[in-house]
């Protein structure tokens, strides 16, 4: 009796540890994406073009980075998930968003903000992230392309593996690109990874560099 | 939402007689909610500790925010030599080397009046400030130890266990840059803090703080902290580096 059952447990291993498909929690990491259009169908409208031929990378170094460039960042992240609400921990300047997922719809009159307001909601397996409110002093990337305070982004996570995880993000942005496009990469679980502390102002060497490339 | 924008305001005016937040409150008297292992579920966001609307009036400037130690009696707070001349120093500076006020860190457990969010997990508590630097605190539940090889931060390593219905919080490893408050009472790196929470019911969460820092106080001392809940608030977003107004003021006398 035992060997068989045993057997059946180790045939369904694999798979019990993927069991609950829907749960995003843990240590992830993504490849550094310093350029967010690489691979799309990305487009910039004229007004577009202007602002990234513009882009000079003299931006405040401490200052939020807004939701595409935090993403596009090496360090990890931390993903911690409650029935109503996603938490993601960011090493790198060492912030967060929260975002709800009880059902709720962005507010009426949305402050523009680093990070604007986000509603998620779940799509079978997939977390949908709706982002609205942004305001326009960031860049999608470190090369500096653009985006307008009209961005408006869906982020999709969906747990594809025991180790990986889907993430794309949809880039809507009518006043600095011509149609909506979409980039794609997988994260990596980081089984005994610990988020370290960041601590952007303290000792910071950056800005002496930051001298503008124009 | 603008009232907050009127605290921040009005901490730089000490002679306001009462700067209590208006705002929702939970019902009184209902129980802490529970998760479905049985432990209390302190998740929820909460006013900055005393800046409830159910909370006695703030008189004077007196919050924890300044004073770590407000209301207690000198001999209840056992500063060592050493750290009475410290916080002569930053007295006759007039705070001007504030941390918080130059964007850096609070540090563990200094508080400011802002709301801050508790989102709990079987494995993790996480703490979500809206204000200082926007950033966060994590303890762990999962019954690790303390990192061995600890470096020294600004929050410290945090690890919690229950004790019935109180969450014991132990953090150490925080490094001697971080001040308690803005009159600087110090904070060493032998600094070795227990935070006790509980949640009497629904509307309140209560923090016993033991502070055991033989690098500034000659022995353990007790601050004791209290939150009311504000239901259906979210935190708001709180970017201290951007179009900082107080560094220009922290010239000192």
């Amino acid at each position: 009796m035992f060997k068989p059952a045993s057997l059946v447990l180790l045939a369904l291993a694999p798979m019990a540890a993927f069991a609950q498909s829907n749960d995003l929690t843990g240590v992830w990491q993504g490849p550094y994406t310093s350029d967010l259009t690489r691979g799309t169908s990305a487009k910039l409208t004229p007004w577009g073009q202007e602002q990234f031929a513009k882009f000079d990378g003299k931006q405040d170094p401490c200052l939020p980075v807004g939701v595409t460039r935090q993403v596009n960042a090496p360090d990890p992240v931390e993903i911690v998930q409650t029935p109503s609400r996603i938490v993601i921990l960011y090493e790198s300047w060492h912030i967060f968003r929260s975002i709800p997922t009880d059902g709720r719809e962005h507010p009426k009159n949305i402050d523009l903000t680093w990070f604007g307001n986000s509603v998620g909601k779940w799509e079978g397996d997939t977390l949908v992230i709706d982002i609205a409110g942004l305001n326009d002093k960031t860049s999608l990337d470190t090369v500096g392309h653009p985006h307008s305070d009209q961005l408006h982004l869906i982020e999709r996570l969906k747990r594809t593996g025991p180790k990986t995880m889907a993430y794309e993000v949809t880039v809507d942005d009518p006043k600095a690109y011509t149609a909506p496009w979409k980039q794609s990469r997988v994260f990596q679980l980081k089984d005994g990874l610990e988020l370290m502390e960041y601590v952007c102002l303290e000792n910071e060497k950056d800005r002496g560099h930051l001298v503008g490339t124009k | 939402m603008f009232t907050r924008f009127l605290l921040t305001t009005l901490l730089v005016v000490p002679a306001i007689a009462q700067i209590n937040n208006k705002g929702p409150e939970a019902p009184k008297g209902l129980p802490a909610p529970r998760t479905a292992d049985g432990h209390i579920d302190f998740t929820g966001i909460y006013y900055g500790p005393g800046y409830g609307p159910s909370d006695p009036p703030i008189r004077g400037g007196d919050t924890i925010a300044r004073n770590i130690t407000r209301g207690m009696k000198p001999e209840d707070v056992p500063l060592l030599p050493s750290a009475v001349e410290l916080m002569r120093q930053r007295a006759e500076t007039n705070s001007k080397d504030d941390p918080e006020g130059l964007c850096l860190p609070m540090g563990t457990p200094r508080r400011d009046p802002y709301p801050w969010k508790i989102v709990q997990t079987p494995t993790l508590f996480v703490i979500l400030f809206e204000g200082n630097v926007h950033s966060y605190r994590q303890i762990f539940l999962d019954g690790r130890p303390h990192d061995p090889n600890v470096v020294e931060t600004w929050w410290g390593d945090s690890i919690g266990k229950w004790d019935g219905d109180t969450l014991v919080v132990d953090t150490v490893g925080m490094n001697d840059k971080a001040w308690l408050d803005l009159l600087g009472h110090p904070r060493t790196s032998q600094a070795h803090i227990i935070e006790r929470y509980t949640r009497p019911e629904l509307g309140r969460i209560n923090i016993e703080i033991t502070i055991d820092d033989p690098g500034a106080y000659s022995k353990p001392w007790k601050v004791y902290e209290s939150s009311q809940l504000a239901p259906g608030w979210e935190i708001i977003e709180y970017i201290c580096n951007e179009n900082n107004r107080d560094v220009d003021h922290l010239v000192g006398k």
